[in-house]
């Protein structure tokens, strides 16, 4: 039955307008991603007005041309530049740069993209078959399983904060006291806002993100190259050597175990309306690592870990539109915004929608199984372009990122608060890198704080203060579970 | 006592300091402390748990540099070097406060001025400063990039994205 529609839907699909939309809109999506600040949210908002005139299917597969494009295209500064342009590609940095660093940059964008490429292919493919079930189940997920999840996340920070987990988790709570600047999630009162209005909806994670992940790292290298006297011939990799930049197939799927575990823990993710692209792709580094037998070898250079990570973040954009065809819910931002082009194109998402527009959604199916085909396309010729930053200097590399960064968060909500923010982030990322505090738990706890307050405090006005809900659920008990499982095994290694 | 563990305690105390603040002013002025319905939690209850662990833990951090400082004598730490995404060795109390001192000033001469001249003015000051201070010597170089890099992307920002820079 599925496969007939889905056959019906490829030859939709195949027809030639919508491969030329579906390519340029995978182009663009990670041009726009290669941005620091302008990831595929950014690039969706600004182009879905040019969808108005389109047929409905060449206009949404258009739009998950980008949204795949834009999703990717963020790991080629994070290995490149270390300047991870979105919290996500953070991750991805941790191992792609110090693998850029060892002279195999275009093997480190090599195992990006096709990590990236499979683990969205196994969320599209689950996609269209579970779209209906588990969007049901997606239902039993209320506070009080939301607060066991991201209590279960917290643990990542045990294995991401480096030698001092004394300073890991510094960091993280500095993230999360952060993040309840603004207005409180329950009774609106403001917190911490000195009546700054720009503050009111919190402080914006584009800005913080780019500031302490991506800024910070840039001027610390543009100082190391000042102290150290070599910036005049800092070309970014003077030992290229092409061999060492080869990816063997036997090499990329002797790993494959590490891929399917990253590409169903971002189907789940993505599965789960609010989680994000970001939570995927910390718990996939965090599954990988601590599955692996030599965890060690994680944050040097190891393939594993941008597989994990990008396989992760890169399943979350096909899943993220199961609650979106089956229930009319966004998963996040970028579904919310598919959801108004479906609207704009008169397709109303919900629980009816495969009905009423079967044609369409295998369409929309197909589209996205090609779309993959296309980004692994172009994803290895842009590779080959990419690789030609590499021969630039880092000296007239690394003052343009800094401009770059000023154009990225200043584009998406025009505000130049947000750019003083960002500057400022970067100070307080630049002192963090030097004093040994993780800037990935505290992009974590910034990220986590708001979805444990408020599933918290919703759990706790739900149940009456009844924590033992967190006991008596099936779903909170086995992230409960997990979760001291995870700390026992953290403290049992020391 | 090293000098690196001089850092560690200066690190340590700094973060007990900022915490205190939040702690005793910042969180107490600044957000409403009672609950608002019966099962609901204060909103000051989170910023008040974070900063609270942040000065605990800071606390305890100062305290074990302090002790690792007189017992190691010369010989620094491990940890000093470390954490997973400090990807440069770490550079002394001085070097780090006239570094933040330059960073500080090209932040705040950027927001002070773009507002008043635009984009393209400001990031070409500010990308022709960069340059030179990164190392680059040509002076056609850190022409063509300070002056083309704006107008480019301030056109294509505009054609592009519909998008006005400042």
């Amino acid at each position: 039955m599925i496969i007939d529609q889905l056959l019906a839907g490829f030859a939709g699909a195949l027809a030639p307008l919508n491969l030329v939309f579906m390519a340029i809109g995978v182009a663009l999506g990670i041009v726009v991603g290669i941005l620091p600040g302008l990831g595929s949210v950014t690039a969706l908002s600004i182009l879905i007005p040019i969808t108005f005139y389109m047929d409905p299917l060449v206009a949404i597969a258009f739009l998950v041309g980008v949204n795949k494009g834009g999703t990717s295209g963020g790991a080629v500064p994070a290995i490149l530049l270390n300047a991870p342009g979105t919290p996500e590609a953070a991750a991805t940095a941790l191992d792609g740069h110090p693998m850029a660093k060892k002279g195999k940059p275009v093997k480190a964008m090599k195992t990006a993209l096709y990590s990236s490429v499979f683990g969205d292919t196994i969320s599209d493919i689950l996609l269209i078959l579970l779209a209906a079930p588990f969007a049901a189940f997606a239902l039993r997920f209320g506070p009080a399983e939301f607060t066991a999840i991201v209590l279960f996340s917290f643990t990542l920070i045990a294995g991401l904060s480096g030698h001092s987990l004394i300073k890991g988790i510094i960091a993280a709570f500095f993230g999360l006291f952060l993040s309840t600047i603004g207005l409180d999630p329950v009774d609106s009162s403001s917190r911490m806002t000195f009546d700054i209005v720009e503050l009111y909806d919190g402080i914006s994670l584009n800005a913080l993100a780019i500031g302490v992940l991506a800024l910070s790292s840039v001027i610390q290298q543009i100082f190391v190259m000042r102290r150290d006297g070599n910036g005049a011939q800092a070309g970014t990799w003077q030992n290229f050597d092409r061999e060492a930049n080869k990816l063997k197939p036997a090499e990329f799927w002797s790993r494959w175990p590490t891929l399917v575990r990253s590409a169903f823990i971002g189907s789940g993710v993505g599965m789960l309306p609010g989680l994000g692209v970001s939570l995927a792709a910390f718990l996939g580094y965090g599954s990988a690592k601590r599955a692996s037998k030599t965890p060690e070898k994680f944050g040097t250079g190891h393939g594993e870990g941008i597989m994990a990570t990008e396989a992760a973040n890169s399943a979350v954009v096909g899943a993220n539109l199961v609650p979106t065809i089956a229930l009319g819910i966004p998963g996040n931002i970028a579904a919310a915004l598919i959801i108004g082009a479906f609207m704009i194109h008169g397709v109303v998402p919900g629980p009816f929608m495969i009905e009423q527009h079967g044609e369409l959604i295998y369409g929309i199916f197909a589209s996205m199984l090609i779309c993959n085909a296309f980004h692994l396309l172009i994803g290895r010729v842009g590779i080959n372009i990419w690789g030609y930053i590499t021969r630039v200097p880092k000296t007239i590399v690394l003052p343009v990122v800094i401009v770059l960064c000023i154009v990225g968060v200043y584009v998406p909500t025009q505000s130049l608060f947000d750019v003083g923010l960002m500057l400022a982030f970067a100070g307080l990322g630049f002192v963090m890198r030097n004093t040994g505090f993780s800037i990935v738990c505290f992009v974590i706890g910034f990220l986590l704080g708001p979805m444990f307050e408020t599933s918290l405090r919703q759990t706790m006005l739900m149940y009456k203060s009844d924590f033992t809900i967190l006991l008596s659920s099936p779903i909170a008990l086995i992230f409960v579970l997990l979760t001291i499982f995870s700390l026992w095994r953290f403290a049992r290694r020391g | 006592m090293t000098g690196a563990h001089h850092k560690q305690i200066i690190t340590g105390a700094s973060v007990v300091l900022i915490a205190t603040v939040g702690v005793l002013w910042l969180i107490p002025s600044q957000t409403v402390t009672t609950a608002t319905g019966e099962n609901d939690l204060s909103p000051s209850l989170v910023p008040h748990i974070s900063m609270g662990m942040c000065l605990l833990l800071g606390l305890l951090y100062t305290v074990q540099s302090w002790r690792d400082g007189r017992r190691a004598g010369a010989e620094a730490t491990p940890e000093l070097e470390d954490s997973g995404d400090v990807d440069e060795a770490p550079r002394s109390v001085v070097g780090l406060i006239l570094d933040l001192a330059v960073w500080i000033a090209s932040s705040t001469a950027t927001m002070l001025i773009i507002p008043h001249v635009g984009f393209i003015v400001t990031g070409t000051i500010l990308l022709a400063g960069w340059l030179v201070f990164a190392g680059v010597r040509s002076v056609w170089i850190v022409a063509a990039v300070s002056l083309g890099l704006p107008v480019l992307l301030d056109r294509l920002c505009w054609y592009a994205l519909t998008v006005q820079l400042p």
